[in-house]
């Protein structure tokens, strides 16, 4: 028989009205399975709608993927899959939609503040 | 019953004189070169910018400088871009101005922070691929940017470092840019560039760009063959479809490049790199079947150190003979090498590997040929425009060089140089006339097409929609073509484009972040890039480079040496063969 995982997404969206809700569901084991590939089955298959960032895959390069697994930080592309996971929009950032989070204010940041990148004052 | 009508107005406007679209190396690189020419620039990137699109991928980058073997020359690289890369199939003045110009595009990179990587003389130092590639690559040539371990081909950071820098620069620079848009069309007045149409799908907004010329760097299409490729998640080809759309030229869209030894699953990591080069494991990868036979011997005398494209026809054939492991691969075998060799020669492919849960000293390795690159493009001439009056396209987008794996490594400096040259192009065109504004009929009637999947509820969405087109490209249009299986492919693209594309429903409604909405304008320029593949596949009856037509087995210089140009008509896709020119160098054909 076909073995199954159990996933849990924490989803924030206009179903949830907005509020982050824990919705679990079942996903077929596959082998050296990643976080990401469980999500992608989701959305194949049971909600298309499901967000989260993703450009890289597997290279561990982008970072865009990032999110909670099990209370961790964790690249999806790169984290093994387990049973009775949860995943959840990183910590400590504005949740967008699902696992879709708000970058805009640390990419401002990273791109200036801690590069200390300022502005040319003439040109040349 | 009705549904309510979701409908969306354009509540968001830029206007710049340059637009450029894509947040990659070519692209930032173009935005730059307008910005130094004293116009008002703005850059729309579809992912993050920085971490996305084809420049993450380059590990290495081919040009000609001060860190040049002595022996080496512009006409050396020229000889082996155009002889040993294309096989003649290119066009050779952009190839020239690529070679001549190479060292220069990346000197450039150092002023703005990239340190390229050095040897223990303190010198830029070259990678040394004639070990690694054996008879593919006579001359070292490839400089790099943040290479790891003593053997390894990749991954490193050059792609990501560069595209890093050019980041630093355009802050430097103050040019906005906006990320997560995408654009859907590009709007044309009386035959000039006015405008472009795209949607904020973070902000779940259409915006409206008014410009006087637009540059288009949006890379790759190998998406098309997901999860069959290695590229990012946003070459979905936006690029081809927007300039054809717009009235430009496509060229040679059935060729690809092909890496033979990537990961057959899970499909997160499928179109990975377990090895590129056999020689990466510091000893010799073995390549086996299903039967623990080395095969390679078979089918080359170098047997697994034989080009790319043997290894990729050779895993091909393997598999489809029913030898092929349970994902449909065949295996790297690398138990008889120490582990500790491995970690040394190549440590990040080594950490990709156990990370999967391989133990290398126990366990065979699944492997399968993904696409490694698209390597047509749009036509552009050596000042990077496309024939469409205001209309510019750089980097991997364009037909000029891009990255070929025989003289491996162009894709970066064709990125950087190109972005130079079209940003430099648009600003100065952008100066000599006056801002037009788009039709207003134009950009509503642009915009209902944006609109629809949002009006359709009961449609396919999106994503399924995506992944049979994707489906259609690997099996019928994949490593190995024939008529039969390209002649479903077109059929099907066609179904596809035609009834099943009009009825896509996107369920999210409101909201931020509407992946659906993003997905659906991307479906509709991966369809116009499958349908181009496909038909040029169709077109070309020989096999070349690593094109391979098991119906036309060999290169067939006297009647193919030909470029496959595709044009918009009233029609449908018009295409046309163009002979190649050849200004420098001349085949002998036999």
């Amino acid at each position: 028989m076909e073995r199954k995982i159990k996933v849990s997404v924490i989803r924030t969206n206009a179903e949830t009205n907005w509020k982050p809700r824990r919705i679990t569901y079942e996903v077929p084991w596959q082998d050296r399975m990643r976080v990401m590939d469980a999500l992608n089955y989701i959305r194949e298959n049971y909600d298309s709608t499901l967000a989260f960032r993703f450009s890289c895959r597997y290279y561990a390069k982008c970072g865009t993927c990032a999110a909670m697994v099990n209370g961790k930080p964790a690249l999806t592309c790169y984290e093994e899959a387990k049973d009775q996971m949860l995943i959840e929009p990183l910590a400590n950032f504005p949740v967008v939609r699902d696992l879709v989070i708000d970058r805009l204010e640390w990419d401002t940041k990273v791109s200036l503040e801690l590069k200390g990148i300022t502005a040319k004052t003439s040109e040349g | 019953m009705r549904g309510s009508l979701v409908t969306l107005n354009i509540e968001k406007i830029i206007e710049t004189d340059v637009l450029v679209i894509g947040g990659g190396a070519a692209g930032a690189r173009a935005a730059i070169e307008a910005h130094r020419n004293n116009v008002r620039v703005f850059l729309a990137a579809k992912g993050i910018f920085g971490a996305g699109g084809c420049s993450l991928s380059p590990s290495l980058a081919s040009a000609i400088g001060p860190w040049s073997a002595q022996d080496d020359s512009v006409e050396k690289h020229f000889h082996d871009m155009v002889v040993q890369g294309k096989q003649y199939l290119c066009d050779q003045k952009l190839a020239k101005q690529q070679a001549e110009a190479s060292g220069e595009a990346l000197a450039e990179l150092e002023q703005w922070g990239l340190v390229w990587d050095r040897n223990t003389e303190n010198k830029i130092a070259l990678f040394p691929s004639s070990k690694l590639f054996p008879g593919v690559s006579g001359q070292d040539r490839w400089i790099t940017f943040g290479r790891r371990g003593t053997n390894a081909v990749g991954p490193f950071w050059t792609g990501h470092g560069v595209v890093d820098i050019l980041r630093d620069e355009l802050n430097r620079s103050r040019i906005p840019y906006m990320q997560e848009v995408v654009i859907s069309k590009i709007i044309i007045r009386d035959d000039e560039v006015c405008g472009a149409l795209g949607y904020d799908y973070l902000n779940a907004q259409p915006v409206l760009f008014k410009c006087k010329a637009a540059v288009l760097a949006t890379g790759d299409a190998s998406q098309v063959y997901y999860p069959h490729c290695m590229v990012s998640r946003e070459s979905t080809g936006d690029g081809f479809a927007l300039a054809y759309e717009a009235g430009a030229t496509l060229v040679n869209m059935e060729q690809f490049e092909y890496l033979a030894l990537m990961n057959a699953y899970p499909d997160s990591a499928r179109g990975k790199a377990v090895l590129e080069s056999p020689l990466e494991s510091g000893e010799m990868a073995y390549l086996k079947n299903a039967k623990g036979e080395r095969f390679m011997q078979r089918y080359h005398k170098d047997g697994e150190l034989a080009p790319q494209e043997e290894l990729t026809k050779a895993i091909y054939t393997e598999v489809k003979a029913g030898r092929g492991g349970p994902h449909g691969g065949c295996f790297v075998d690398l138990r008889h090498i120490p582990r500790r060799i491995v970690e040394r020669s190549a440590p990040i492919r080594l950490e990709h590997i156990e990370r999967l849960g391989y133990d290398i000293s126990k366990d065979l390795i699944e492997v399968y040929p993904v696409i490694h690159t698209t390597t047509g493009g749009v036509r552009i001439n050596e000042r990077c425009e496309t024939g469409v009056t205001g209309l510019y396209a750089a980097g991997q987008l364009a037909f000029a060089v891009n990255d070929c794996l025989a003289e491996g490594a162009t894709g970066i400096v064709d990125a950087v140089l190109r972005g130079k040259i079209s940003g430099a192009n648009a600003a100065r065109y952008a100066k000599s006339k006056p801002q037009i504004d788009p039709a207003e009929q134009q950009v509503n009637s642009a915009l209902d097409q944006i609109m629809a999947p949002l009006n359709n509820h009961h449609g396919p969405t999106p994503l399924s929609v995506i992944r049979k087109l994707q489906h259609v490209m690997w099996n019928y249009v994949g490593v190995v073509k024939d008529e039969a299986g390209l002649t479903k492919s077109v059929e099907e693209i066609s179904e596809i484009r035609d009834f099943l594309t009009p009825k896509v429903a996107a369920r999210i409604k409101t909201g931020r972040f509407n992946v659906e909405m993003l997905e659906s304008i991307e479906l509709k320029h991966m369809i116009v890039c499958a349908e181009a593949i496909a038909r040029s596949s169709l077109t070309r009856k020989e096999s070349r480079n690593r094109f391979h037509r098991s119906d036309y087995p060999h290169q067939n210089d006297r009647e193919w040496l030909n470029h496959i140009l595709i044009r918009k008509s009233t029609q449908g896709m018009a295409l046309t063969l163009e002979p190649v020119e050849f200004p420098y160098l001349k085949p002998e054909v036999k």
